[in-house]
């Protein structure tokens, strides 16, 4: 149970990741806007919890796979903006592929049964 | 692998800007919460409600800002960081309980590296010969001979028929040890060293640093041509001079070839280490090797003049055992000059044994001394970790119920367990280095192979180990009995005056215990060797030596082959010394009591003849008449010399040897034999009187083995005149105090530490090595003396001047035969920096 526990919670880490290297894969964004544009590409569906967001994105960045710099807002405010770095668009792509293989497995999976 | 990379520098880079990411980290939170409250508000809630809205859904920002954090940190670092801090805060507010604990440590370490390096160096290490393993002192033992064969070493005719007779079974070489002066161009310094036969470097394994080894055909039957310097002596006073090879220096006035310089790590042991027993004037380091060159009175086989060493070094599979058969088939032919039932044959000692043998047992039992005291040091750091982590229970208990795991509890007990270990061991490495440099300046005993010690660094890293081991070891009982206790919620439980519990009180009792019985062990130790130092005191004491000083010169027999020149100067010696003011007395004497054995003989009265095997043992010194009142050595019975005994036979014998007579036998005018060097023909010399007991070697009680009193040689002093001995010692005794009380005046005292350096020299005239009476009973050491002393020096430099001054010439350096290094400009500073003295202008 605990060890299901565990993988699980990778999984969804893991999927975070993903999720906010997909997010700044054309722009570079602030934490609250990649929380905002997954929300609303989701219609709503995954909601970041904004706890979790924040170590995330420091991770990402210390592994070297998101680059950051200050900038303005658009409220004009000093913010945080980070970018997908090389290491981090060719981690993307590697994310991409291993999920559309998953998802396709688990549908082809599902539509048989 | 890559991305490792990544991480690890990235890290580092932030571990130097902490604050700013904080900062950043801050100022990120702030904006999310700012935008959130923006469209809130823009949704249409109200600015407060907004901002608690948008507060809510983050959740708790503190600990957002924690997990965050973690990304850019070394967890473990920053933990030993914080603890480390918090260990420093914990150990600085029981600044006694740290001291104590560092000192103790630092007391272990130091005291234990300090003794197993010198143990290590002295009797552990190698000699650094080639295979010293087959390197052998060869001894020659007389069974049911004379007493005096144990305490001597090899004649040089028996060493003849060794090497004729057993060449298969070993390489011999025989040394002697030997004084010269060494005359350069602007001083004459007198040099300590060795006669040495040809194949001794080739014997030990050892080539010239520059040159070559003495050629064979110089060996034994040779001619005295050539030297070997040590690189000390080389370096000392000849400047290290690259050129000295193949160049003629002149010693005690006749030409030698400098045949090589021996490399600087070469050791030899001192002049008298490699004779079982202290030789009175024999003490000084060997510094250079010049052939044997025995003369034809030195090559009579027999059981006299055993003054030289052997070493032998065994030929590739040929035992000790076998060695020793074949040295004594030729041994047993040794003449053994009528004394009938004895049996010659020779004992073979391992180099190192002989060398460092006397000194083994002292050290092993200081060994023993420091390992009790380290393993008191663990025992005692025990019971103070133990105590003062069984005060922490409410400390403990607070942090545990703040959420500090039993791992945190664990990790900051052995963090503070390692600063105290890291803080005693720096103080303690301290410790042992000065200590040993101390040791090695200024041994208070005699160690052999001492300039070789050095602190060896796996010595220091096996008791570091110890100390920390244990430091570790018991800062972690009480935590991990603490962090049990905390684990399961007890803090209530453990207020500040909570008493350990029932384990940890039986670990300190038992460690009290054990502190206790190691004490007792050292204190029962240090009563036993403060009894013997009162009895070795007792038994060395020697007069009132406070008010006698000495004064050693050197009168080679190249230069007083004259009959009658050396007690031409020996008497104006004396006149000079008494005539100083404040002189009670003054005489001389061949050796000083307690400096060891001179002329060593078997003693036979007329009155009561013994076979050779019982006859006792007897340290001959030749000595004026005003000697005995001048050392203070008080008369039994009979009378003491005067002038008028000068060339008659006649003797005064020491109380113990008195004792040796039956009761029938009146010791005064008893009548002892005297065999003359190189005679079959015995003197029979009348005992005039009866000396207080004096002995001819300190009384050695360290090893707290003492010598039987049979073994002792027993003094026998006889008028000095007539007899052939190069080295001679001034005695006088002064009225009042001399010495400490009324220290040198500025003036003089410059000249007085250049007077202390001993064994000064001219060629014609006495080199000398001055002391005062306690010296000798003490064993050396530098004092500054006192006025008295300051005359006694003068009167022997005037004494020197009028000697010198007639023959000077003769002697003059010969500069065209001076190597180029041992020139010097005139006026410069000689270059030993020793004092010049004697050879003025005149």
């Amino acid at each position: 149970m605990g060890a299901a526990e565990a993988n699980s919670g990778e999984l969804l880490r893991d999927t975070l990741y993903m999720l906010i290297l997909k997010a700044v894969e054309h722009r570079a964004l602030h934490g609250y806007a990649i929380a905002s544009l997954i929300q609303k590409r989701s219609d709503s569906a995954l909601k970041v919890e904004e706890g979790a967001l924040y170590p995330a994105l420091h991770r990402l960045e210390v592994r070297g796979l998101l680059g950051s710099e200050w900038g303005l807002s658009e409220s004009r405010r000093r913010a945080k903006y980070y970018r997908l770095t090389a290491a981090g668009r060719k981690q993307l792509a590697k994310e991409t592929a291993r999920w559309k293989f998953l998802a396709a497995a688990i549908a082809r999976v599902m539509e048989t049964a | 692998m890559r991305e490792a990379f990544r991480i690890l520098r990235a890290r580092m880079k932030a571990f130097w800007r902490r604050r700013e990411l904080d900062r950043d980290l801050e100022e990120e939170i702030a904006f999310h919460l700012s935008e959130k409250q923006r469209e809130l508000e823009e949704a249409g809630a109200l600015a407060e409600a907004a901002e608690l809205a948008a507060r809510r859904r983050f959740g708790n920002a503190s600990l957002v800002k924690e997990q965050t954090r973690e990304a850019w940190i070394f967890r473990s670092v920053e933990n030993t960081l914080r603890d480390g801090r918090y260990a420093v805060r914990v150990l600085r507010k029981a600044p006694a309980f740290t001291a104590i604990a560092v000192l103790t440590l630092a007391f272990g370490l130091g005291a234990n590296t300090a003794i197993f390096s010198v143990v290590k160096s002295v009797l552990l290490d190698r000699l650094p010969y080639k295979e010293p393993g087959r390197l052998y002192k060869i001894q020659e033992v007389a069974q049911d001979g004379p007493k005096q064969f144990p305490l001597t070493c090899v004649n040089a005719g028996n060493f003849l028929l060794w090497t004729r007779q057993a060449g298969p079974a070993a390489d011999l070489a025989l040394l002697m040890p030997s004084t010269h002066y060494l005359n350069l161009k602007d001083e004459t310094v007198e040099i300590t060293g060795a006669r040495v036969s040809a194949n001794l470097f080739q014997i030990l394994g050892i080539q010239p640093w520059i040159g070559h080894s003495f050629s064979p055909d110089e060996d034994v039957m040779g001619k005295a041509g050539s030297v070997i310097l040590t690189n000390a002596l080389w370096k000392r006073l000849f400047q290290s001079y690259p050129g000295i090879v193949g160049q003629t220096i002149r010693m005690n006035g006749s030409p030698k070839v400098v045949d090589g310089v021996l490399p600087e790590s070469f050791y030899f042991p001192k002049q008298n280490e490699l004779y079982g027993s202290n030789i009175a004037g024999w003490t000084h380091p060997i510094e250079y090797f010049v052939n044997l060159a025995l003369q034809p009175g030195e090559m009579r086989p027999g059981l006299q003049m055993l003054n030289f060493a052997a070493i032998g070094r065994l030929r590739p599979g040929i035992s000790a055992n076998l060695a020793t058969e074949q040295l004594s088939v030729a041994e047993a032919q040794v003449p053994t000059e009528g004394l009938s039932g004895v049996k010659m044959h020779v004992a073979l000692h391992p180099l190192k044994t002989a060398i460092v043998g006397g000194a083994e047992r002292k050290l092993w039992m200081v060994m023993a001394g420091a390992a009790l005291v380290l393993l008191l040091v663990c025992v005692n750091l025990a019971g103070l970790l133990i105590a003062k982590g069984a005060g922490r229970a409410h400390e403990i208990g607070v942090r545990a119920a703040l959420g500090a795991g039993r791992m945190d509890i664990l990790r900051q007990f052995l963090i503070e367990a390692l600063m105290l270990s890291a803080a005693g061991g720096t103080l303690g490495m301290a410790a042992a280095y000065w200590g040993l440099r101390v040791l090695v300046r200024a041994a208070p005993v005699q160690i052999p192979r001492l300039s070789s010690i050095a602190i060896d660094e796996r010595v220091l890293f096996f008791s570091a180990a110890i100390t920390v081991t244990s430091a570790v070891l018991f800062s972690l009982v009480p935590a991990l009995w603490l962090s049990r206790r905390s684990s399961a919620g007890t803090v209530k439980a453990s207020g500040p005056n909570t008493t350990p519990n029932r384990a940890i009180s039986r670990i300190h009792h038992a460690l009290a215990a054990m502190e206790i019985a190691f004490c007792t062990v050292l204190l029962v130790s240090a009563i036993l060797l403060a009894q013997s130092l009162v009895r070795v005191m007792r038994a060395n004491a020697w007069g009132n030596v406070s008010h006698v000083l000495t004064l050693s010169f050197f009168t080679p027999h190249t230069h007083y082959q004259e009959p009658g020149r050396r007690a031409q100067l020996i008497t104006k010696v004396i006149e000079s010394a008494r005539n100083s003011p404040g002189v009670e007395a003054a005489g001389i004497t061949t050796a000083l009591p307690f400096q060891g054995q001179a002329w060593g003989n078997d003693v036979d009265f007329k009155e009561d003849p013994k076979t050779a095997k019982d006859r006792p043992n007897a340290n001959w010194r030749f000595v004026s008449p005003d000697y005995f009142r001048a050392a203070g050595i008080g008369l039994v019975s009979g009378r003491f010399l005067t002038g008028f005994d000068y060339g008659r036979p006649m003797v005064l014998i020491s109380q113990r040897l008195a004792k040796e007579l039956p009761h029938v036998v009146r010791p005064v005018g008893a009548h002892l034999y005297w065999m003359p060097p190189g005679s079959k023909t015995p003197v029979w010399c009348e005992v005039i009187g009866v000396t207080a007991d004096v002995r001819a070697q300190p009384e050695e009680a360290e090893d707290g083995q003492h010598q039987r009193d049979e073994e002792v040689p027993h003094p026998v002093h006889r008028p000095h005149r007539g007899v052939a001995a190069e080295r001679i010692d001034v005695v006088e005794s002064q009225h009042g105090r001399c010495g400490h009380a009324e220290g040198p005046d500025d003036e003089h005292a410059g000249q007085l530490e250049a007077d202390r350096r001993p064994r000064h020299a001219v060629p014609d005239a006495p080199g000398r090595d001055e002391r005062d009476g306690r010296q000798d009973v003490h064993g050396g050491g530098q004092r500054r003396q006192g006025e008295g002393h300051r005359r006694l020096v003068e009167a022997v430099d005037d004494l020197e001047h009028a000697a010198t001054g007639r023959r000077q010439r003769e002697h003059a350096v010969d500069e065209d035969e001076q190597p180029a290094g041992t020139r010097h400009p005139a006026g410069g500073r000689p270059p030993s920096g020793r004092r010049r003295c004697g050879l003025r202008a005149g």
